[in-house]
C-alpha cells in the first residue's frame, strides 16, 4: 500500500510557451498531478513568452478560464519555488517592484509569489532535481 | 528516456526528428498538437506503427478528445493516458525530453 | 545559447546539437544587423571559451537544406539517427530549444 512511497521523486518543472498556449494548462494539470501522486516539486521555472503568467494586470474574458491566475494559486497554496526568467521578464514589461524602481519604470506588475532570477535557477534546478520536464518548448 | 512531443507533424518537423532520434526501448508520449500524429490514414500515424514493438506509445486522452479525434480510431498499440500516469512514466523513464 | 551559456558559467559540463532549422544558425557570413538582429555568431564564437567544447549538427538536417560541414562557422561534428540517440542517451538532462 506504501509501496509507491519508496519512489517518491523532485520535480524540477520549466514553461517555455505563454498563457495563450496549451502548453501553459499542460504544466499546470502535470504539476497537480505530480504533488497529488505525492512527489515534490523543487522548483517551477518560467522562460520565454510564459514570464507573462507572472503579470498581475492581464484581463482574462469572463468566460474564458483565467490561467494566470490559476497558476498564481496553485504556487501559493503548495508554497512552491516559482522563478520568472529576469531577462525575458524585462524585455517583456513584467517587472516587480525592485525591477520598476530600478529600471525607472511607471508600474510594477509583479509580485508575490513569483520571483524573478537569472536562468541559473533553471540549471540548478535541472542538476538537483530527480526529474526535469519541460512544457511549451 | 521518455521522448514528450507536443507538435503536429503537419506543422513542424520535430515529428520527424523525435523518431529519427528514438532509441528501441524508449517511450514517445504526444501531447496537445502531438496528438495529430495520430490522425487516421497519414504518414505520421504509419510512421508511429512502423517503429519497433519495443518503442512504447503514448497519448493524453484529455488531447485527443479535446481536438475531436475518435478514440476508437487510434492503433491498438498506442496507450491513452491521464497527467497522473504521464507523472508516473516520468519516474519510470530515466529522463524526459520534450520536443 | 543562453542556456547553455548559463549552464557553462556554472560549471556544469554543456553540449550542442544543432538540429532541424537550428543549423542555420551555424551558416557562416548571416549580416544580422541589417534586419536589425542581434547576431549569434559571437555567442557562439565564445562558446569554446565558456568550455563549451563539444558541438554536433545533425547530418540528415543539413543536408536537407542543401549544406555542407565546410560552410558552419565552427566545427560541429556531424551525427545521424542511432548516433543521435546514442548521443542525448549519453546526458543527464537534455533540454530543446
Amino acid at each position: 500500500m506504501f509501496e509507491s512511497r519508496l519512489n517518491v521523486m523532485k520535480f524540477a518543472i520549466a514553461l517555455l510557451a505563454g498563457p495563450q498556449d496549451p502548453a501553459a494548462r499542460s504544466a499546470l494539470s502535470f504539476a497537480q498531478a505530480a504533488l497529488d501522486g505525492g512527489h515534490q516539486i523543487s522548483r517551477l521555472f518560467f522562460y520565454r513568452d510564459a514570464v507573462h503568467l507572472a503579470s498581475d494586470l492581464a484581463v482574462q474574458p469572463q468566460d474564458e478560464s483565467d490561467i494566470a491566475r490559476e497558476w498564481r494559486e496553485f504556487i501559493s497554496s503548495n508554497e512552491l519555488d516559482a522563478v520568472v526568467c529576469i531577462a525575458a521578464a524585462l524585455r517583456r514589461g513584467v517587472l516587480n517592484e525592485a525591477e520598476a524602481s530600478r529600471w525607472e519604470r511607471p508600474v510594477a506588475n509583479s509580485g508575490q509569489p513569483w520571483v524573478l532570477s537569472g536562468l541559473g535557477q533553471w540549471v540548478d534546478a535541472m542538476q538537483s532535481a530527480d526529474r526535469a520536464v519541460t512544457f511549451g518548448s | 528516456m521518455l521522448h514528450v512531443l507536443r507538435h503536429a507533424p503537419q506543422d513542424s518537423s520535430r515529428f520527424a526528428s523525435t523518431l529519427r532520434s528514438m532509441g528501441p526501448e524508449q517511450g514517445l508520449l504526444m501531447i496537445e498538437d502531438g496528438v495529430y500524429s495520430l490522425l487516421p490514414d497519414t504518414s505520421s500515424n504509419s510512421a508511429l506503427q512502423l517503429l519497433p514493438a519495443s518503442v512504447r506509445l503514448y497519448v493524453m486522452e484529455a488531447d485527443v478528445s479535446a481536438r475531436g479525434l475518435a478514440i476508437d480510431d487510434l492503433p491498438k498499440r498506442v496507450k491513452l493516458i491521464d497527467y497522473p500516469t504521464f507523472v508516473q512514466l516520468c519516474t519510470q523513464y530515466d529522463k524526459v525530453l520534450s520536443w | 545559447m543562453d542556456l547553455a551559456l548559463a549552464a557553462a558559467a556554472f560549471g556544469v559540463p554543456v553540449s550542442l546539437l544543432f538540429l532541424d532549422s537550428g543549423v542555420m544558425q551555424l551558416l557562416k557570413g548571416q549580416e544580422s544587423a541589417l534586419i536589425k538582429q542581434k547576431s549569434l555568431t559571437a555567442n557562439l564564437k565564445a562558446l569554446p571559451i565558456f568550455g563549451v567544447e563539444d558541438l554536433f549538427v545533425c547530418q540528415h538536417s543539413l543536408s536537407e537544406r542543401g549544406l555542407q560541414s565546410n560552410q558552419l562557422l565552427l566545427p560541429a561534428k556531424p551525427v545521424e539517427g542511432a548516433e543521435i540517440a546514442a548521443l542525448l542517451e549519453q546526458y543527464d538532462q537534455v533540454v530543446t530549444l
